[in-house]
């Protein structure tokens, strides 16, 4: 089942396509990473998802509901946390998240322990008596994470969560994330700290110019970079000679080397690949180890983005 | 008992709870007696030795006149941030996707304006004590400037709260709702001035004239010759 479909959508400010036939589907369940340059136009899909924004084209459903048709449904189904947010002055942090619980009708009864609930999962349990405002903001942000939380949502929309937060406090985050996955919740979660992200999300979504470049598993977006795969060598010595001798094999598209090791970027299959190793070892080297490097997403998104524009 | 709406709760709790707010009910209690015993104070010195309680209806006139300037000046300024600050604080995206609606945000925020400034006028009623300390005046007409004042309130707030939800910056809503304000309470003033000195000539004119022609006919045509 998707917990959102996109389709086809289209939004312009002026004559600028923000977002231009952007398809996505999102599994329940499931952690989608959304990676893409600055104004690649995800906060864009981000709120029109959260129904603050409305689209020029296309639709868009979140578990189930339209956007446009059923917005109220939408809203009782969604967790939204924007990239920028403020919190209001002089409210305790238990009255702000009783406030949002009030604010999505539960009953007053059930509020108290919501909220210690709530606090204690993005530890802030003992900030409970604080006033908000006067909150650090990496606190503000765990904060606005417990406050996404309060009415239970199946889905929830994060919008870079991340950014200004503590190494600590990243992985705290990381935990929330995973502990949501657990309660089978599905997540959309933008971020430019894609190392961090490729270790949460199931899924990795790149937009870039308004449109989907790439979707897939980390393993699947990480190794489509038109074919070419990066060999590292290990020999004992010759080092130039390797290099120079590397430059004439075929299939080769770049070549580089520190002391002891080489760098390929190399086009051709599996096949070939065992060729070049058998090449090599002809050649006289002593060839201590020979491997394909797993692409990183950071290379991957590199690789990408480049493409377009 | 049903719940009160939660943004009205919030706002009155942070209105309530803060320092500046009892800062302004102070600021105004001193602003309204201030004039008050000043003009007192004017009168007495004008007169041979003693207040005359023949003027106590003068004092009503000016504490009311004091009152609306007032009331004018704080509404505007209480409620022409209550959305586009929201919007400034970007508190506003957040709450447009929780449960409430619109209309009942706003119609919280009106709420919250109007009972902070309708506490400020009950505030100023003992200062009215001066008006009946010299008799004079009737207490049904006390509590008629007081409807009034409740139903101008009412006004000014709306019209902050409307300028604020239609502009996307405070002080661009700010400047229009004093605009709008200033308007409703000098500007009527003179266009009444205006609209009763045309009617004095008029009057002239048609005495001279013995003119059939319906008053407000010729008032109209008067204004759009000239
Ligand atoms: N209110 C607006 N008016 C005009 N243009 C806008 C508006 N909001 C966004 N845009 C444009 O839409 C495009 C997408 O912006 P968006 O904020 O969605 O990017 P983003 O992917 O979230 O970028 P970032 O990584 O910097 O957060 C940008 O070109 C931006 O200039
Ligand atoms: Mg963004």
């Amino acid at each position: 089942m998707n917990a959102v479909e996109i389709n086809n959508l289209t939004k312009i400010y002026g004559t600028n396509y923000a977002l231009q036939g952007f398809n996505l589907n999102i599994e329940a369940g499931k952690v989608y990473g959304l990676i893409g340059p600055n104004g690649a136009g995800k906060t864009t899909a981000m709120s029109i998802m959260a129904t603050l924004l409305a689209p020029d084209g296309g639709a868009v459903s979140v578990a189930g509901f339209d956007v446009l048709k059923e917005p109220a449904s939408v809203r009782r189904a969604i967790g939204y946390m924007p990239d920028f947010f403020g919190v209001y002055d002089g409210l305790k942090a238990t009255e702000y998240l009783e406030f949002y619980a009030a604010a999505y009708r539960i009953p007053a009864k059930q509020r108290p322990q919501l909220t210690r609930d709530l606090l204690e999962l993005v530890n802030l349990s003992e900030k409970a008596d604080c006033y908000v405002d006067l909150l650090s903001r990496g606190m503000k942000q765990r904060l606005a994470m417990a406050r996404c939380l309060v009415h239970d949502p199946t889905v929830l929309i994060l919008d870079e969560p991340a950014s200004g937060l503590d190494p600590r406090a990243r992985a705290e985050m990381k935990e929330v994330v995973r502990q949501l996955k657990r309660m089978n919740k599905t997540v959309l979660i933008s971020s430019h700290i894609l190392p961090e992200l490729a270790e949460m999300c199931d899924n990795i979504t790149i937009l870039e110019q308004g449109r989907l470049v790439a979707n897939g598993t980390v393993e699947e977006v990480t190794a489509s970079r038109q074919g070419v795969r990066v060999l590292k060598v290990y020999v004992t010595d010759r080092l130039p000679e390797l290099l120079d001798f590397l430059h004439e094999q075929p299939n080769i598209v770049n070549v580089d080397g520190d002391p002891g090791w080489a760098r390929i970027s190399f086009a051709g299959d599996k096949a070939a690949q065992g060729n070049l190793l058998r090449d090599i070892m002809e050649g006289g080297w002593t060839v201590l180890e020979f491997a394909e490097v797993k692409g990183n997403l950071e290379d991957a998104f590199m690789a990408v983005t480049g493409e377009v524009g | 008992m049903k719940e009160l709406n939660p943004v009205l709760l919030k706002e009155l709790r942070q209105r309530f709870r803060s320092y500046r707010s009892s800062l302004v009910v102070l600021l105004y209690l001193l602003v309204l007696g201030g004039f008050s015993l000043g003009f007192i104070y004017l009168n007495w010195r004008g007169s041979p030795g003693f207040f005359q309680p023949g003027s106590s209806r003068e004092i009503f006139i000016v504490l009311s006149m004091a009152q609306l300037g007032l009331l004018a000046f704080v509404v505007p300024g209480l409620t022409a941030g209550v959305i586009s600050g929201e919007r400034e604080r970007q508190t506003l995206n957040v709450l447009l996707t929780t449960d409430l609606n619109p209309l009942s945000i706003v119609t919280s925020k009106l709420v919250s304006a109007c009972s902070f400034t309708a506490l400020l006028l009950f505030a100023t009623l003992p200062l009215y004590s001066l008006v009946f300390m010299y008799g004079g005046m009737a207490p049904g007409q006390i509590m008629g400037v007081l409807g009034f004042f409740l139903i101008s309130m009412f006004l000014f707030a709306a019209i902050g709260v409307a300028c604020s939800t239609y502009f996307k910056r405070t002080g661009v809503s700010t400047v229009s709702t004093y605009g709008i304000v200033f308007f409703i309470v000098a500007g009527t003033g003179f266009l009444a001035a205006f609209i009763y000195q045309l009617y004095q000539y008029q009057a002239r004119i048609s005495m001279l004239n013995m003119l059939e022609t319906p008053m407000v006919v010729q008032i109209l045509q008067d204004v759009t010759r000239c």
